[in-house]
C-alpha cells in the first residue's frame, strides 16, 4: 500500500460524499412534490487489497440511489384512494339531492301539499262561495309548480352526473396516456440495468393514486417495470399503450362506459366513478319513482274523488288533475306499440311493467315492483293486452328478445297540470240537487289528505313524502359519515407513507451535516498524503 | 415513528380545517335558530318536526274552520232566540184572544199584531249571513221560504265542517225543524162545549187540523200549516174573523212550536259549547306540539355560544403553536 493509494481513497471519498450530498440536496428541493420518496445515497465499502499483515482498506465506494418505499404501504393508500374517491362523489351527490328536498326550511313539498289541502277545506267551508274556489285553484297550480320544480331538480342532478362521468373518463384517459409514456421512460431506463428509475417510478405511483380516486383497477408490474392496469377486466393500460374509455348513451338515456368496446360499467366498484353510479341508481330507482308515484297517486286518488262530485253548474265526471298517462319503451325490431292508454285508473297499480315473450308466441306482462305476472297469453298482432287497468296493442312479428316497457310513472310528474280552470267545476257537492252548499265531497277529498293510500303502502300521502325525505336524509348522512371515516383513514395512511416516504428537513440538515464534514476531512486527508509526498521528495 | 415535515404541516392544516367547520357549523346554527338546517343534520328529528308542522297546519286550519263554524252558529242562535221571544209573544196574543173580555174588535186589533209578528218570523226564517240564507239547507242561494204561501223552499241538507281529525259540526240547522215541528202521533184535545179538535200529523211538518161535532165524527172545520208562517197567517185570520174555534186551536200548537225553538236554541247553544271545548283542546295541542317542535329543531342557545367561544379559542391556540412550530427547522441554527 503506498502513499499514492491514500490519494485513491480521498478522491473516492470526495465523490462518494458529493453524490450523497446530491442526495440530500435533491430531497430538500423536493420537499414539497407531491409523491416524492425520500432518496438514500448508498454508500459502501471498496474491495480491500491483501497487503502485508492483512486485509487493507481501500476507501469508500458511491453503489447507488435507494427511494425509501414500501409497496405494502403503497398499495394500501392506493386501495384507500379508490375507497376514498367513491365516498367522495356520494357525499357530493346526496349534499345536492337533499338540498331539493330541504324541508328544514319550510319551503318544500309539504308546505303546498298542507296549502293544496286546506284550500279545499275553505271550499268544504264555504261550498257557494267563489274565492276560495279560485284560492283552491291558485294552490293547486303552486302545488303543481313545486313538484315540477323537484322533479326538474332530481332530472338536472342526473344529468349532472352524466355530464360528470364524461368529464372523469377525459381525466381517465389522460392519466392512462401519462401512465403509459412513464412505462415507456422506465422501460428504457431500467433496461441498461444501471439502475431503478426512482423519480419515474414515483410520479407513476402518484399518478396511480389519482387515477384510483377515480376508478378502482387491478394493475400488476412485469419483469421489465412496466405496469398494466386493467378496469373492469379490461385493459387500461398495457405496456406503452393506452386504451380509451369512452361514455355511451344507454336506454335511460343515462352514460354506460365502455372500455376496449366492452360495457364495464357493472364492473366498477370503486373509485368517483362508482359514486356516482351508485347515486345514479338510487336517484333513478328509488328517489325519483317514489316521487313520482306520490304524484301519480296523488292525481289519481283526488281525480277519482272528484270525478264523483259536482260542480256549482251541476257538471260532473271532471277531472281535477291531468290524467295520468302511460309512456312505453320498445326494445323489438319487429313489433311496435300501436296503442297505450290507461283505460280505468282506478284499477291502477301505479307500478312499471315489462312485457316479453316466449319462443311458443305466449306474451308475459311482469309487473316490476311485485316480480308478479300481472297477465299472460297467446300473442297476437294487433290485440289489445289488457291488464290492472292498462291496455296495450302490440302490432308486428314478435321475436323471444324482444321487450317492451310501460310506466304511468315516468310522465307523471312532466305531464302533472290542473286541467280544472272554471272554479264553479270544482265539484264540491256530491250530488246535482243540493247545490250549492252541499260539501260532502270536498269533504271526502279533505278526508284524502288524512286517509291511508292502498298505492302507497298504506300510508297517507304525508307520511309516504315523509319516507323520502327520511330516505334522503339518511342516505345523505350516511354518506357523509362515510366520506369522513374514508378521508381519516387515507390520512392515516398517507400519514405512514409520509412517514417511511416523506423528507424531514431536521434529517437532511443533519445529513448535510454529516456529509459536508466527511468530505472536509476527505479533502484534508489529500492535503496530508500531499505533504507526505512533498516530505518525500524533498529527500 | 419517523415525523416528517410535510406531516407536520397537514397535522395543522387539517386541524384548522376540522375547527373552522365546526366553528361555521355552530354560526350557522346561531343564523338560523335551528340544529336541523339540512334533512341529514338530524334524519329521526327532521321526520319528527315535519310531523309536529303537519299537526300544527292542521291545527290552525280546524281553528279556521271552528271561527267559522261559530260564527255561524251564533248567528242562528240569535235568530232562534228572537224567534222564541216572537213566538212566546204571539202565545200570549192567543191567550187574549180567546179571552171572554174581548170583542170583535178587540181580537181584530189582535190580529193585527200577529199579523205583524208574523211578517217578522217571515224575516227571521229568511235570514242572510255572508250571502247565504241560514234556514235553506244546501240550497242556500233560495229563500228559506216563500214570501206569501210560506212554503219551505230549501233541504234538508246540514252544512258539516271538520272541527277535528273525524270530528264535524254543522253550521246551519234546516229551517223547516225549526221553524216547523213534527208530532209523533195524532192527538185530541176536547173543548169547554164538547167540541173535539184533532191534530193529525201529516207529510214532513204537516199538521191536518180537524174540529169535530160533539158527536167526534162530524167534521166541521178543517185546515193544515207545516210551519208557524202559516200557524200565524191562520191565527191572524182567525182572529180578524172572531173565529174563536180557530183561535182555541191554535193555542197548542203555538206551544208545541215555541218548546220546539226553545230546544233548538239550547242544542245550537249546546254545540257552541262543544266549539268553545274544542278551540281550548285545539290551543293546547298546538301549544304542545310547538313545545315539541321546538326541542326537535330549535337550539339551545347557551350551548350554541359557549360552543363558538370554546371553537374560536381552540383556533387561536392552534395558530400560536403552529406558527412557532412551522417557522422552526435545524437550519435556523447552521452558521
Amino acid at each position: 500500500m503506498s502513499v499514492l493509494g491514500m490519494l485513491d481513497i480521498g478522491k473516492m471519498a470526495l465523490y462518494a460524499n458529493t453524490r450523497a450530498l446530491n442526495v440530500v440536496s435533491h430531497n430538500i428541493a423536493n420537499i414539497n412534490t407531491p409523491g416524492f420518496s425520500r432518496q438514500e445515497a448508498l454508500l459502501t465499502t471498496a474491495t480491500p487489497v491483501l497487503g502485508k499483515g492483512g486485509m487493507i482498506g481501500r476507501g469508500v465506494v458511491f453503489l447507488g440511489i435507494r427511494r425509501s418505499y414500501e409497496s405494502y404501504i403503497q398499495s394500501q393508500l392506493l386501495s384507500q384512494h379508490q375507497n376514498y374517491g367513491r365516498s367522495y362523489s356520494l357525499k357530493e351527490t346526496y349534499g345536492r339531492i337533499e338540498q331539493i328536498f330541504n324541508e328544514a326550511k319550510d319551503y318544500g313539498l309539504s308546505k303546498s301539499l298542507n296549502d293544496y289541502f286546506n284550500a279545499w277545506h275553505e271550499v268544504a267551508t264555504n261550498p257557494e262561495s267563489s274565492p276560495q274556489r279560485v284560492v283552491l285553484l291558485q294552490k293547486a297550480h303552486a302545488l303543481v309548480n313545486s313538484t315540477k320544480k323537484i322533479e326538474q331538480d332530481l332530472l338536472d342532478n342526473v344529468r349532472y352526473i352524466n355530464d360528470e362521468l364524461d368529464n372523469l373518463a377525459v381525466r381517465i384517459n389522460k392519466i392512462a396516456s401519462d401512465i403509459a409514456t412513464l412505462n415507456d421512460k422506465i422501460l428504457q431506463i431500467e433496461a441498461g440495468g444501471t439502475g431503478t428509475a426512482n423519480d419515474f417510478r414515483d410520479k407513476r405511483q402518484l399518478l396511480m393514486n389519482e387515477l384510483g380516486e377515480l376508478v378502482d383497477f387491478i394493475s400488476y408490474e412485469d419483469d421489465f417495470g412496466s405496469i398494466t392496469i386493467m378496469v373492469g377486466m379490461r385493459n387500461l393500460v398495457y405496456q406503452t399503450r393506452a386504451n380509451e374509455l369512452s361514455t355511451r348513451l344507454n336506454e335511460n338515456g343515462d352514460k354506460d362506459l365502455y372500455l376496449d368496446g366492452l360495457n364495464i360499467t357493472g364492473y366498477i366498484e370503486k373509485g368517483r366513478v362508482s359514486g356516482l353510479l351508485e347515486a345514479r341508481q338510487d336517484i333513478r330507482n328509488d328517489i325519483q319513482t317514489k316521487f313520482r308515484r306520490l304524484i301519480a297517486s296523488l292525481i289519481k286518488e283526488i281525480n277519482i274523488q272528484h270525478r264523483q262530485g259536482f260542480g256549482l253548474d251541476a257538471s260532473t265526471g271532471n277531472d281535477f288533475f291531468g290524467p295520468l298517462s302511460l309512456s312505453y319503451k320498445d326494445f323489438s325490431a319487429g313489433a311496435d306499440i300501436t296503442a297505450a292508454a290507461i283505460t280505468d285508473d282506478t284499477a291502477l297499480t301505479l307500478d312499471e311493467y315489462d312485457i316479453t315473450f316466449d319462443a311458443a308466441n305466449n306474451y308475459f306482462v311482469t309487473n316490476r315492483s311485485t316480480g308478479t305476472v300481472a297477465a299472460t297469453g297467446l300473442y297476437s298482432s294487433g290485440t289489445p293486452i289488457t291488464f290492472e287497468g292498462i291496455s296495450i296493442t302490440i302490432t308486428g312479428a314478435i321475436t323471444p328478445t324482444d321487450r317492451f316497457f310501460a310506466s304511468p310513472l315516468t310522465n307523471a310528474i312532466r305531464n302533472f297540470q290542473v286541467v280544472l280552470t272554471d272554479p264553479k267545476r270544482i265539484a264540491a257537492s256530491s250530488t246535482n240537487t243540493e247545490l250549492p252548499a252541499n260539501n260532502v265531497n270536498a269533504q271526502a277529498i279533505v278526508a284524502l289528505s288524512q286517509n291511508t293510500i292502498g298505492n302507497l303502502g298504506n300510508l297517507t300521502f304525508a307520511n309516504y313524502y315523509r319516507g323520502i325525505i327520511s330516505e334522503v336524509a339518511s342516505f345523505a348522512s350516511a354518506s357523509r359519515d362515510s366520506y369522513s371515516f374514508e378521508e381519516n383513514l387515507l390520512m392515516e395512511i398517507s400519514n405512514r407513507r409520509e412517514s417511511i416516504s416523506g423528507v424531514s428537513l431536521d434529517e437532511e440538515a443533519v445529513n448535510m451535516i454529516k456529509f459536508q464534514r466527511a468530505y472536509e476531512a476527505s479533502a484534508r486527508m489529500i492535503k496530508v498524503t500531499d505533504e507526505l509526498l512533498q516530505t518525500i521528495l524533498n529527500l | 415513528m419517523r415525523v416528517t415535515s410535510f406531516m407536520i404541516y397537514d397535522q395543522f392544516i387539517r386541524s384548522l380545517q376540522r375547527n373552522l367547520r365546526s366553528l361555521s357549523d355552530s354560526n350557522e346554527m346561531l343564523a338560523t335558530g335551528k340544529k336541523i338546517n339540512k334533512p341529514s343534520d338530524d334524519v329521526v328529528g327532521i321526520t319528527r318536526a315535519l310531523d309536529y308542522k303537519l299537526n300544527i297546519n292542521l291545527n290552525a286550519q280546524y281553528m279556521k274552520n271552528i271561527d267559522e263554524a261559530v260564527s255561524h252558529l251564533s248567528f242562528t242562535e240569535t235568530t232562534i232566540s228572537s224567534t222564541a221571544d216572537t213566538l212566546n209573544r204571539i202565545k200570549e196574543l192567543t191567550l187574549a184572544g180567546v179571552s171572554g173580555n174581548q170583542d170583535a174588535l178587540g181580537r181584530r186589533s189582535i190580529g193585527s199584531e200577529v199579523g205583524q209578528l208574523r211578517d217578522h218570523l217571515l224575516k227571521l226564517a229568511n235570514s242572510k249571513f255572508r250571502d247565504r240564507y241560514m234556514f235553506s239547507g244546501y240550497r242556500t242561494d233560495i229563500q228559506s221560504f216563500d214570501s206569501s204561501t210560506y212554503n219551505y223552499q230549501g233541504d234538508e241538507g246540514y252544512i258539516n265542517v271538520l272541527i277535528d281529525k273525524g270530528a264535524a259540526v254543522p253550521i246551519n240547522t234546516p229551517g223547516i225543524h225549526i221553524f216547523g215541528y213534527t208530532m209523533a202521533a195524532p192527538e185530541e184535545i176536547t173543548l169547554n162545549d164538547g167540541r173535539y179538535i184533532h191534530y193529525i200529523p201529516g207529510a214532513g211538518t204537516t199538521i191536518n187540523v180537524e174540529i169535530r161535532d160533539t158527536d167526534n165524527i162530524t167534521v166541521l172545520d178543517s185546515f193544515n200549516f207545516s210551519n208557524i208562517m202559516q200557524m200565524s197567517d191562520i191565527l191572524t185570520n182567525a182572529l180578524n174573523n172572531n173565529d174563536l174555534t180557530r183561535i182555541n186551536a191554535m193555542i197548542r200548537p203555538f206551544e208545541r212550536a215555541f218548546s220546539n225553538v226553545i230546544d233548538h236554541q239550547a242544542y245550537t247553544g249546546a254545540i257552541l259549547n262543544r266549539l268553545d271545548n274544542q278551540i281550548a283542546n285545539n290551543e293546547d295541542s298546538t301549544l304542545n306540539l310547538q313545545t315539541v317542535l321546538s326541542d326537535t329543531e330549535d337550539i339551545d342557545l347557551a350551548k350554541v355560544i359557549s360552543d363558538i367561544s370554546k371553537g374560536e379559542t381552540a383556533i387561536q391556540a392552534l395558530r400560536q403553536s403552529s406558527v412557532k412550530q412551522l417557522s422552526q427547522s435545524l437550519f435556523d441554527f447552521l452558521r
